[in-house]
């Protein structure tokens, strides 16, 4: 676990519904009107917390017949604390780490549900979005322009734009009309 | 009548406003901010349709019945954005955006029926 993993795992154990649906999960694997009935929350309000200790990687799901069940990760709170104090993180993973947490941030920013709400006008958030885009293009792929745009307006409408600025940032090599991803 | 109306209504919403104020600080005392946020904004929606109801009620060339009217037009024109981000929310499986767009359309449902029930009184 690193040290990024580790506080946001904390953060997200520091509220006291989701100790208590751990302690139920502890007993054994429940779904979320069970979670309910016993906490004496509403479904939504379980699920909410589910989803926060799913994200954290302390519980999860697993579809049963008509329900979602879900389980303690008991792998995880077998760490030892006293463990992840003392591993140090050098610095070159300190500086990945806040470079993942900046690109991120970004992608949260700038994408809803996997749409892009707008192109960033600062060029460094910008190369991060077209990354983001350009993961949905195979590498040494030669596409058309129409494949290209299409692909591209599945992310953003103004895929002219984007097609363009990714040319511009290397993603892409124009050949014989056609786009190689690179 | 106008006076009883206006009265009836805002001591409920004043009165909503103070139960989700106790609530908020307890669930912030037993450590449960996740929930106490989202009596935030329960109250929050309250304070959003009073506003809109007093700046309605303001107006003296107003009767009851064109208040009446357009409060509840309003009540039906502005959760029109929650209800995009909701049907998104259930489409993407988002469960912490689902259910903070389901509290606020339960506290418009619960406003309304409470409005209506005041002006049938």
């Amino acid at each position: 676990m690193t040290e990024t993993q580790a506080i946001q795992l904390f953060k997200c154990l520091a509220d006291k519904s989701r100790m208590q649906i751990l302690k139920s999960l502890m007993i054994e694997d429940m779904y979320v009107e069970r979670l309910a009935q016993r906490l004496n929350l509403t479904p939504a309000t379980i699920s909410f917390h589910l989803k926060k200790l799913e994200d954290v990687g302390a519980v999860s799901s697993t579809k049963d017949q008509y329900y979602m069940m879900y389980s303690l990760r008991k792998e995880v709170f077998q760490t030892n604390i006293w463990n992840l104090i003392q591993e140090e993180s050098d610095d070159a993973q300190k500086q990945e780490e806040r470079d993942e947490s900046y690109r991120n941030k970004v992608i949260q920013t700038f994408f809803e549900y996997g749409k892009l709400k707008s192109i960033p006008a600062q060029r460094k958030k910008e190369k991060i979005i077209l990354e983001e885009i350009a993961k949905a293009f195979e590498q040494g792929k030669v596409y058309k322009e129409k494949e290209v745009n299409l692909i591209i307006a599945d992310f953003h409408d103004d895929f002219c734009t984007i097609r363009r600025d990714m040319i511009g940032e290397g993603m892409f090599v124009r050949q014989d009309g056609n786009y190689v991803r690179q | 009548m106008e006076k009883n109306i206006r009265e009836a209504f805002c001591n409920y919403l004043d009165a909503k406003m103070e139960e989700i104020t106790l609530n908020e600080q307890q669930l912030l005392t037993e450590e449960r901010k996740d929930e106490a946020s989202h009596e935030k904004i329960k109250s929050n929606i309250y304070q959003i349709f009073k506003t809109i109801y007093f700046s309605l009620e303001k107006n003296p060339t107003r009767t009851q019945e064109e208040i009446k009217e357009q409060f509840l037009e309003k009540l039906e024109a502005i959760p029109n954005n929650w209800k995009i981000a909701l049907d998104k929310a259930r489409q993407h499986q988002d469960a912490e955006r689902i259910l903070i767009e389901e509290i606020k359309f339960e506290i418009r449902d619960e406003i309304r029926a409470t409005y209506m029930r005041i002006m049938e009184e």
